[in-house]
C-alpha cells in the first residue's frame, strides 16, 4: 500500500453560500414570521372576544386595573354619585351579562375608559368638564354600549390574547399577568368609528329611556371645536377625531326616532 | 484421468514476492483473519476446494498467483479418498468456485448526486486489494432543528420516549456528513474510505453536530 | 436606540474582525498542509511494513480552540428558529480540526507516518444555563511510526 499526497482542491466541509445572504434571509424569515404572528394574533381577538364568558372576563379585570393603579381615588362622596346615575342606567334601561363599577381616579385627563370586567374608570377631569347630569349620564351610556358590543376587550388588541391565556393557565395574579398588563397602555385604547357610533347610538337610546328625552347628548362633543387637536383630551374624544360627524350623526338619530330635547338637570362635580 | 479436481494450498510463494504482502492479500482475497493466513502459510497443505471442474480449478489458481501465491490442483482418481489427509479446519468460508473476486458482494454507499463509494469500518475491504492510500478524509455538517420541533422535544422530555424528530435530524446530519466526505475522497482521486470513525458533539444548543473521517484508499 | 447602534457595531464587527481573521487562518492552514503533507496519517491500525523496521512508535496529539465571533452567533440563533444546517459553524469547526491536525502532524516531523488517528470535538467556555457556544476544541491524536534510517 503506497502513499500518494495529495489535498482537495475544493473544502466540502463548508457550504459556499455568502453569510450576508445568509443573514439576508434569515432576518427576512424571522420578519415575516412577526408579521404573521402578528396578524395571527389579530385574527385570534375576533376569534375570542365573543367566546369569552363573563365570568372569565371578570376574572381578567385584575391586570388591567393595574395600569391605572398608579393614579389617585378621587373623593368617594363623587364616586358615588356617578355609580348611583350609573345604576339608574343599568336597572331601567341596558341588560348587562355582569354588575359595573365605577371608579373615579383623580387625574386630570378627560377621559373614560372601560375595563374588563365590567370596571369604568373615569378621570377627575371629566367630571370637571360635564356641565349637567344627562351630559355624565351619556358618557356613561356609551361606555356601557361598548361593553354590550364587547368592544372594551376588542380595544384591549393584541394583548388581550396574552393576558387570557395566561389568566386562565396560571391565574389571574400570576407574575406573567402582572408584567403583560403593566406593559399595556391602556389610555391609549383605540375603537374603531363603527364601533363609536354604535356605542353613540346605545347611548342616545339609553339617555331618551332615562329621561324620557335626549337633552345634553351632543354637549360634551361641543366642548371641543371641530377644528381643534384634541390634545389633552384622552381617549373619550382622541379616537374621535371628527366630532362633528358624531354630532351630526346623533342628531340625525334623534330625527329619526322621533326623541324630543328637553333642558338638562345640572351637574356640579365637586358637591 | 477424471477432469474433476482438489484444489490444495501449501503456502507456496511465487518467487520475488513479498511474503508478508503475498499473506496479506490471499487473506483478503479467502475472507480470513490473519491468524486462519498464518496457518496456511504454515507449509501444512490445506484443501480450499474439492471436486471442483477444470476451469473452475484454474480460475482459482490464476487468482492466487496474481495475489502471489501457488497452489496445486490435483485430479481426483476414482475411488480415492483424498479428503483422507485434509484438515478438518479448512478455510471457512472458502471463495465461489466462480471468479473469487466477486465472490463478496460489496454494497457501496449511494450519495445524492449518484456517486459511488464503499465505506466501511474495518481496516479492509475484504475481497479487494487495497494498493493506495491518501491520508485522513472528512466530512461534518451542523444541524439545528427549528423552534417548533424543540419545544415539542422538551414536552417529550417529560414523559419520555423517542424524539423522532431528533431521531430523524441526527440520521440526516450523519448521512450529510457522510456525502460531504465521500466528496473529499472523490476529489483525491479515492474509490473506497476504510475504518470511518463517527463521532457527535453539541456545539450550540438545539444544534448537533456529527463529523465522519475515515483513510480514503484505492482499491483494485 | 443606543441598543441597537451598539447592537449593529458589534454585529459589524464580528463580520469584519471574523472574516479577516478566518481567512488569514485558512491562508496559513493551507501553507502548512502543503509542508506537511508528505506525512501520511490514516485511520487504520496497521502499520503497512515490516515489524523489524520499526525504529520507535509515539502518542502524538494536537488541539486547537476557536472561538466564535458575534456575526457567526447571531446567524446560528437565528438559525436555531428555523432549522437546517448552521453554516455559519461549518468553517469554525473546520478549521479547529485541521489546525489540531496540523499540530499533531508537526509535533512528529521525524515520524514515517501517523496511524490510527482520532479525532475529538468538546466545547469550552460556555456558562452554565447561558446560551450559545464560547469556544469549541477539536483534538487530533494517534501513534507515530518512525522506521529506521536503513528501511
Amino acid at each position: 500500500m503506497k502513499y500518494t499526497p495529495r489535498l482537495p482542491e475544493r473544502n466540502d466541509n463548508v457550504s459556499p453560500a455568502s453569510p450576508i445572504k445568509e443573514l439576508a434571509v434569515l432576518a427576512g424569515g424571522l420578519l415575516a414570521a412577526i408579521v404573521g404572528i402578528y396578524l395571527l394574533l389579530g385574527i385570534a381577538v375576533d376569534i375570542i372576544v365573543p367566546r369569552l364568558s363573563p365570568a372569565v372576563e371578570q376574572r381578567l379585570a385584575g391586570p388591567f386595573l393595574r395600569t391605572v393603579s398608579h393614579f389617585d381615588d378621587a373623593a368617594e362622596g363623587t364616586r358615588a354619585r356617578v355609580q348611583r346615575l350609573l345604576d339608574r342606567l343599568q336597572t331601567d334601561c341596558a341588560e348587562l351579562p355582569f354588575p359595573l363599577q365605577v371608579h373615579v381616579k383623580a387625574g386630570q385627563t378627560i377621559n373614560a375608559l372601560a375595563f374588563p370586567g365590567g370596571h369604568i374608570v373615569i378621570f377627575q377631569g371629566l367630571l370637571d368638564e360635564v356641565a349637567s347630569e344627562n351630559e355624565l349620564a351619556f358618557v356613561l351610556a356609551h361606555e356601557m354600549g361598548h361593553y354590550i358590543h364587547r368592544d372594551h376587550l376588542r380595544g384591549i388588541g393584541r394583548a388581550l390574547v396574552f393576558i387570557t391565556v395566561s389568566t386562565l393557565t396560571l391565574g389571574p395574579d400570576s407574575p406573567v399577568a402582572n408584567v403583560l398588563g403593566s406593559a399595556l397602555n391602556l389610555t391609549e385604547m383605540r375603537f374603531s368609528r363603527a364601533q363609536e357610533t354604535r356605542a353613540d347610538t346605545f347611548g342616545l337610546d339609553a339617555l331618551h329611556c332615562l329621561y324620557g328625552h335626549v337633552g345634553g347628548s351632543t354637549d360634551f362633543f361641543q366642548k371641543i371645536p371641530a377644528d381643534q387637536d384634541p390634545g389633552r383630551f384622552g381617549h373619550y374624544f382622541a379616537s374621535h377625531p371628527e366630532n362633528r360627524r358624531r354630532i351630526d350623526h346623533l342628531e340625525e338619530m334623534t330625527r329619526a326616532r322621533g326623541y324630543v330635547s328637553a333642558p338638562p338637570i345640572p351637574f356640579s362635580s365637586s358637591e | 484421468m477424471s477432469d474433476r479436481f482438489n484444489v490444495i494450498f501449501k503456502g507456496e510463494v511465487l518467487s520475488g514476492v513479498d511474503p508478508l504482502a503475498a499473506r496479506k492479500t490471499v487473506a483478503q482475497l479467502l475472507k480470513v483473519d490473519t491468524a486462519k493466513a498464518e496457518e496456511l502459510f504454515g507449509g501444512q497443505p490445506t484443501v480450499l476446494r474439492r471436486d471442483v471442474d477444470r476451469t473452475t480449478a484454474e480460475k482459482i489458481q490464476r487468482a492466487l498467483q496474481n495475489a502471489g501465491a501457488d497452489c496445486e490442483l490435483v485430479p481426483l482418481e476414482d475411488g480415492a479418498a483424498p479428503a483422507a489427509d485434509t484438515p478438518a479446519d479448512s478455510p471457512p468460508a472458502p471463495p465461489r468456485a466462480d471468479a473469487p473476486q466477486e465472490a463478496v458482494v460489496h454494497h457501496y454507499f449511494e450519495t445524492e448526486e449518484g456517486h459511488q463509494m464503499i465505506v466501511t469500518n474495518i481496516e479492509t475491504i475484504p475481497g479487494k486489494t487495497i494498493v493506495e492510500h491518501f491520508g485522513l478524509v472528512s466530512g461534518s455538517t451542523i444541524r439545528a432543528k427549528h423552534i417548533g420541533r424543540d419545544i415539542m422535544a422538551s414536552l417529550k422530555n417529560l414523559v419520555g420516549g423517542e424524539l423522532k424528530g431528533y431521531t430523524q435530524l441526527m440520521a440526516e446530519s450523519r448521512r450529510q456528513a457522510t456525502e460531504r466526505m465521500i466528496a473529499q475522497a472523490r476529489q483525491i482521486g479515492a474509490n473506497a474510505i476504510i475504518n470511518v470513525r463517527y463521532s457527535t458533539s453539541s456545539v450550540a444548543q438545539g444544534a448537533a453536530e456529527l463529523y465522519a473521517y475515515g483513510t480514503a484508499v484505492k482499491f483494485v | 436606540m443606543i441598543d441597537l447602534i451598539i447592537f449593529l457595531s458589534l454585529v459589524a464587527l464580528g463580520f469584519g474582525a471574523g472574516t479577516f481573521v478566518e481567512k488569514r487562518h485558512y491562508r496559513r492552514i493551507r501553507t502548512r498542509e502543503a509542508a506537511t503533507i508528505h506525512l501520511p496519517i490514516t485511520t487504520t491500525k496497521q502499520v503497512d511494513c515490516l515489524p523489524e523496521t520499526v525504529q520507535s512508535v509515539e502518542l502524538v496529539q494536537g488541539s486547537a480552540v476557536i472561538s466564535v465571533d458575534y456575526f457567526k452567533r447571531l446567524l446560528a440563533s437565528l438559525r436555531n428558529l428555523f432549522g437546517g444546517n448552521v453554516k455559519s459553524y461549518e468553517s469554525l469547526i473546520d478549521r479547529a480540526r485541521r489546525e489540531a491536525l496540523l499540530r499533531m502532524k508537526e509535533k512528529a516531523p521525524q515520524a514515517h507516518m501517523i496511524v490510527n488517528v482520532r479525532i475529538e470535538t468538546a466545547t469550552v467556555g460556555r456558562k452554565a444555563n447561558k446560551k450559545g457556544v464560547g469556544c469549541l476544541e477539536a483534538l487530533a491524536y494517534g501513534t507515530a511510526v518512525t522506521l529506521k534510517e536503513s528501511a
